[in-house]
Order: structure tokens, then sequence, then C-alpha cells
């Protein structure tokens, strides 16, 4: 019977942490769209874009070339293993959207803003908490929401985008090199690119526009919410590194798996 | 006139300064000498500053509480610079003494870059302005921090211990900006400890049973 107890005593506390996270990442969410509001002052958006751009370039631009390494290593991978098999490049286009553009881009991409920008989101705020840089910021009486969350909020999907840009447009090229320089398959540039931009139609790019918008979010809010929950000592940066890096993860490839499985 | 009623701070139910009753005028340099480690010094001008919340009582500015002052306000007229740190990481001095009154809109841009000059100029700190703040030593963490209060215009100085470790004619150079600041009608409360030079300092306090101590 202390068994069975002590068994649900622990399910129960392990249930409380969980919504204690989701309630935290949620009212992160609406006091970060709250403070969206300062943005209208000039003199705010002046301090807001300046943290935005470091964002945006750390997070977005310096993560091009491990994207462009791994896209390229994908779209020769998929034009060896589909390219012998299709005889139209039609069907190379409509493989090459479902697998790569729907799928493998996001989840890549996905993968990569976690691992290069998120984990570092969390110690940089971790140690601002840490060095009572927060206290600071009330100090000035500025929102720490507005100049450590904002940001990121912003850059994270507006990132994810340009790395899934990057990412579907060198797998294409990758692709067709391949094919060109490595198979007996030879289709002219011209019809090649034509088959995968007719293939791309609005619908398309829409949903990936809204996988990243919506997954660069919360892999932001996740982040933040994690680097936030660092108390005063030192270890809690790692700690909280590797609880939320599970977190995002997950919360990532549900939002990327759920969309498609709803909009395809 | 910045004036404490039975003001108790601490941290976490402990007490560390119970029932200080001051009043510190316009134009005067207090100084305050410490006791020793966790004797609320620190604590008691974060009080003032508004940064950390009183157990009990209230701190006042020229008859008003500053409860009452919003958030901009109270920044704009209370200046707390920090001991250690204060400076935020993710921006050079310059942009870090230039933040909060361009998030505050205290002052017009172009306006904003001639006072930060100036003051760095006066302080001896113009090589440091494009520097990142963990390039700077605590002296140097300590000027900047100086320097942000006196571009700010700030009309309550409150300074935690900026002379530890400053050699003796920078020592001079503050207490001349201080008296500066003083002749300007600001009110200026600072922290110092065993050997820092508190003869240019109209009042002397003494932190002595868990209160405040006039001592000249």
């Amino acid at each position: 019977m202390g068994g069975v107890l002590k068994l649900f005593a622990e399910l129960g506390a392990g249930v409380r942490i969980k919504a204690q996270i989701l309630l935290d990442i949620f009212g992160l969410l609406s006091m970060t769209l709250y403070q969206s509001g300062h943005l209208l002052s000039s003199a705010r958006r002046r301090v807001f874009w300046m943290l935005f751009k470091r964002q945006l370039y750390n997070t977005g631009f310096k993560a091009a070339y491990v994207n462009t390494a791994i896209a390229t290593f994908v779209g020769i991978a998929f034009a060896d293993q589909v390219g012998g098999y299709v005889q139209k490049v039609e069907s190379f286009a409509d493989l090459f959207v479902i697998f790569v553009v729907r799928e493998l881009a996001p989840l890549v991409s996905g993968i990569i803003l976690i691992a290069r920008s998120a984990t570092a989101v969390t110690a940089e705020l971790g140690h601002l908490k840490l060095n009572n840089e927060f206290e600071v910021l009330a100090g000035q009486s500025i929102n720490p929401i507005f100049l450590f969350v904002l940001p990121i909020f912003f850059a994270f999907p507006c990132s994810l985008l340009l790395m899934l840009v990057y990412f579907n447009g060198v797998a294409l090229i990758s692709s067709w090199v391949y094919l060109e320089w490595f198979t007996p398959v030879h289709w002219p540039w011209d019809s090649y690119l034509y088959a995968l931009t007719n293939r791309l139609g609005v619908g398309e790019l829409l949903i990936t526009a809204l996988k990243a918008a919506l997954g660069g979010a919360f892999i932001g809010l996740i982040c933040l919410q994690a680097g936030n929950s660092v108390g005063d000592r030192f270890t809690d940066i790692s700690r909280s590194i590797s609880a939320s890096t599970t977190t995002l993860l997950f919360t990532y490839f549900a939002i990327c798996i759920g969309f498609s499985l709803v909009a395809y | 006139m910045l004036k404490t009623t039975n003001l108790t701070i601490g941290y976490g139910g402990k007490e560390l300064l119970r029932g200080v009753n001051c009043e510190f005028e316009p134009g005067q340099i207090v100084a305050i000498r410490k006791a020793g480690m966790l004797d609320g010094s620190s604590t008691f001008l974060k009080s003032c500053a508004g940064i950390v919340q009183p157990l009990t009582g209230d701190v006042a500015w020229n008859g008003r509480s500053l409860n009452d002052f919003n958030a901009g306000e109270r920044f704009k007229n209370f200046c707390y610079c920090y001991e250690i740190g204060g400076l935020i990481s993710l921006f050079t001095v310059f942009n870090n003494i230039a933040l909060p009154i361009t998030y505050h809109r205290i002052f017009p841009r172009d306006e904003i870059q001639q006072r930060i000059y100036r003051v760095a100029q006066q302080m001896n700190i113009e090589p440091l302005l494009s520097m990142e703040p963990f390039q700077l030593n605590d002296v140097q963490t300590r000027l900047v921090n100086l320097a942000r209060a006196l571009v700010l215009d700030a009309q309550v100085l409150l300074i935690d211990e900026v002379q530890a470790g400053m050699p003796g004619e920078m020592v001079a150079m503050v207490a001349q900006i201080l008296t500066e600041a003083a002749r300007a009608g600001k009110a200026v409360v600072m922290v110092t400890t065993a050997g820092d030079d508190e003869s240019f300092a109209d009042q002397r306090y003494l932190i002595n049973n868990q209160n405040l101590e006039r001592v000249g």
C-alpha cells in the first residue's frame, strides 16, 4: 500500500512540475506579447533593434554553414536514393517536396536551432540572472522581458525561416549537382527548377512559414523559461539546459508532425 | 529631502537594519560607514532607490513616498551605483550608460551622446566606452556606474563603496565630482569602509546595533 501511495505521489509531483513549466511558458508568452507594445515607441524600438539584430546574426546567419553542410548531405542522399527509381523530373519534385521541404528541412533546421542557439540562450539568460542583471534592469525601471526576452522571441522564428530557406535551396542544388555528375539521370536545370517551383504552391510555403513561426517562437519561449528558472547556483544552468533540450525536442517534433498531419 | 521613516530592511525575514529614521538634504554629501559584512548598508541604499522593498517603513522624496513614483520617475530621480556589477553584459560601456536614458526618453538622442562623452571626459573613462563589461575591473565598473548616474542627472545619488581599491588621485577625483554634484543640489549618500576618505562629506553615519548612528 505504501509503495502504491509513493508511486502516486511521485507521478503527481511529476505532473505538477510539467504543469508548472507549461504555465510558466504561457505566462512568459503573455508577458512578452504585452511588452511588445513598447515597440511602438521609437526610442525603445532602437534598443530592441540592436538586440534583435545581434540575435538574428548569431542564430540565423552564423548557423548558415552547418545548415548548408547538412542540407548538402541530405540533398545528395536524397538524389542518390530516389534519383534511380523515378523516371520523370515531376515525380522527383513531388518526392523532394514531400520528404525534404515538408519534413526534413523543418526537423533538421529546428534541431540545429535547438542545439546551437536555444541552449546558448538558456545559458546566457541563466548567466544574466546569476549575475543579478535582472535586478540591475529593475533598478533602471526596465522590464527584463523587454530587453532579454522580446528580441529572442522575435529573432528565433525569423532565424528558423531563414534556415529553412537555406536548407531547401542548398538541398535542391546539391541534389541536381549529384544527379548530373554522378548518376545517369540528366535533367536540364531549367526543367528541374520549374518542376520543383511548380510543386511548391502558396499553401506549401505558408505552412512552412507557419511551422517556422510557431516552432521558432516555442523554441524561444521554452529556452527562455529554462534560463529564467536558474536559481542561485552555477550548476542550475547546466541542469536547465539539459532539461530544456529534452522539452524542446519533444515540443518541436510535436509541432512539426502535428502541422504535417493536419495540413497535408 | 530624502527621508526614511521607521525603515526596516532585510532578507528572508532576517532584519539587517531596524527602524531607521534619517533625513538627507539636497546639496549635502552623507557618508555611511559600513559595520562589516551583511550590515545592510547596500540594502539600505537599494531601498532608498526603490530596488529593494523594505520590510516595514517608508522612503520619501520631498514628502512624496517612493511607492507613489512610477517606474520611470523613480529611476530619473534615484540612481543606485553598484559596488560590483551593475552593468548589462550584452552591451558595451557606452550602451550601458545610454540604455536607461534612451529607454525612458529622458534626453534627446544627440544630447545623450554629448552628455556621455562630457562625463566620460570629466572622469577619464573615455577609453572604457567601447569596452565590454567583462573587460573592466571592479574600480572601472564602479566609475562607469557613477558616470551613468551623472549622465542621468539623478536627484539622489546612492553610491556603494565607490572608493574601494582606488588609488589616491582617483579618490580625489571622485570626491571632487561628488562635491560638484552636491553643489548642483543633488543629495549624495555613499557607503564607505574603513580607510575611505570621508573628509568631503557633510554628514557621517555609522551602522551600529542595526541602526544608523550619526557621528558627525
